[in-house]
This record gives structure tokens, sequence and C-alpha cells, in this order.
């Protein structure tokens, strides 16, 4: 028999800490509800999927997912601190919330990207980060694509990574 | 989907269900309906199939876990049982 866990009733932010930048939250939670959530703290998540508005938390996690945004944020792996995750042997989580600690694999590299295949996750830690002060929009044309292909080259050797920069032709906008 | 896609009958885990009756959990479904809904992610080939095609195998059951607590019965149950759990959250995977 095959049963499907449907986490949506599991929505809520369990708490905020603005002084550590953390939040913990329930994994049911959707990427556009969660930043709606974070946003009366002032702080958001930063993270961007084209899917914000349907995936989940706990569907990140176990996707290693990445967003419009990580030049910013980073990818779930750099915005995730703590996970709950329930197993057949047992429910694993982190009992300290340092950023980072040297000593010993890091289980929640194997939990990230496991896609609901050794456990579910039921809640997350994640940093938060204040929301911008501004947020600003450009856009350049070239002459053709060689050109922007090379200036998109330029720009990931140089480091001066925007926040999010995409290049597109008229058939793909 | 196709409106007259197929949809073969839940198999059940009696043992299971019987002491999952038990905890009075949230809603639990055999709708045929949400039954598919919850079999598929976003791949190419998946939503090729939702829309033009049958699926071979979907979900028996969907429970709806409020709590941390919940979620650790279930699956305590579900070893017991020897049940298979997908989890679920918005069905958008591409891999």
């Amino acid at each position: 028999m095959i049963v499907s866990l449907d986490m949506g009733r599991m929505t809520k932010i369990l708490w905020v800490d603005t002084e550590n930048m953390m939040a913990k939250v329930q994994a049911g939670i959707m990427g556009q509800d969660l930043e709606r959530e974070l946003k009366v703290y002032g702080c958001c998540s930063g993270h961007e999927p084209d899917s914000m508005e349907f995936s989940t938390l706990g569907g990140w996690v176990s996707t290693r997912a990445s967003g419009m945004k990580k030049n910013n944020y980073g990818n779930i792996e750099d915005i995730v601190q703590n996970i709950t995750f329930v197993t057949s042997k047992g429910t694993y989580n982190k009992l300290d919330l340092w950023p980072r600690v040297s000593n010993g694999p890091d289980i929640n590299h194997i939990v990230m990207g496991s896609e609901g295949n050794l456990g579910v996750v039921t809640d997350v830690t994640i940093k938060i980060k204040k929301i911008p002060e501004k947020t600003i929009y450009g856009s350049i044309i070239f002459p053709n694509f060689e050109t922007g292909i090379r200036f998109m080259e330029e720009v990931g050797k140089s480091g001066m990574w925007p926040t999010s920069i995409r290049m597109m032709d008229n058939l793909q906008f | 989907m196709k409106p007259d896609m197929k949809c073969p009958s839940p198999v059940l885990n009696h043992g299971f269900l019987q002491e999952l009756s038990q905890e009075n959990f949230s809603r639990r479904s055999f709708l045929k309906d949400e039954r598919i809904m919850h079999s598929h992610g976003h791949t190419l080939k998946e939503v090729n199939k939702f829309y033009h095609g049958d699926f071979e195998r979907v979900v028996d059951v969907i429970i709806y876990p409020s709590n941390k607590n919940s979620v650790e019965r279930i699956v305590q149950l579900a070893n017991k049982h020897h049940v298979v759990i997908v989890p679920y959250g918005g069905g958008t995977n591409v891999t």
C-alpha cells in the first residue's frame, strides 16, 4: 500500500529570531506564503524558485532546490540551518544552531536531496535576511546573442554578480 | 487530465488502516482525483502522461498530518505494517 503524506496542513512559522536572523518553519509552507509571513518581521528567506507559489520548504530541502536570487541568498543548502527529519529509525535533528561546525560529516547534506526516500522533513530552521531597502531592475540589449554570451562570461569571472542576471533571446522572451 | 483516466481501486493494508483510525488524525482520502493528483511531479514525461495517458500506479491513500508527532506515529505504523510513504509538498519536482 502506498501512502501519500501531504504536508499541506503543516504550514506554520514556529518562531522568528531577528537577533540571530533565523526562523523555524514547518515543512509544508509554500514559498509565497513564507515570504509574506516573514515580511511582517521585515525579513525574507530570499529563496525564489520559479515554483515558489506551489513548492514547499520540505520540498526544497528534499530536492536541493535553487532560487533565482541565490547570488544573494544562497541555495537551499546555504539557507538551511537545521532540519527535523522523521525516519524509520527515529527523528533526526541537530542539537545546536551553530552556523557551522568543523567536526564530523554534516548529516544535513544526506537529508538534502534525498527526495523523500529516507524520511519526512517536518520542519526546517532557516537563515533569514532583512528585506533589502531597494530593489533595482535593469536591462541591457545586445546586438547579437554571441556578444551577450561574452558579456555573461565576463560578469561571471569578475565576481561582480547582480542578485539575479538572466540572458534571453526573443524566442524565450 | 483525461476525464476517463484509469485509476485502479486502492490497494489496502487493513492492519495499517485499522491502527490509523484509532489515532484520530485529520482527514484521509481515497478519492480517485486526489489520488491521481498526488501521484505525479512535473517532469515532461509525467505531465504528458497526465494529459494524454494513464498512470500505471497511483498512491492508495492521502493522509494530512498536522504536526510532527502525527508524522512520527504514521512512520511508526508504516514500518510496522510494511506500508510505503511518499511525502508530498507542492508536487513540482522536475527531476
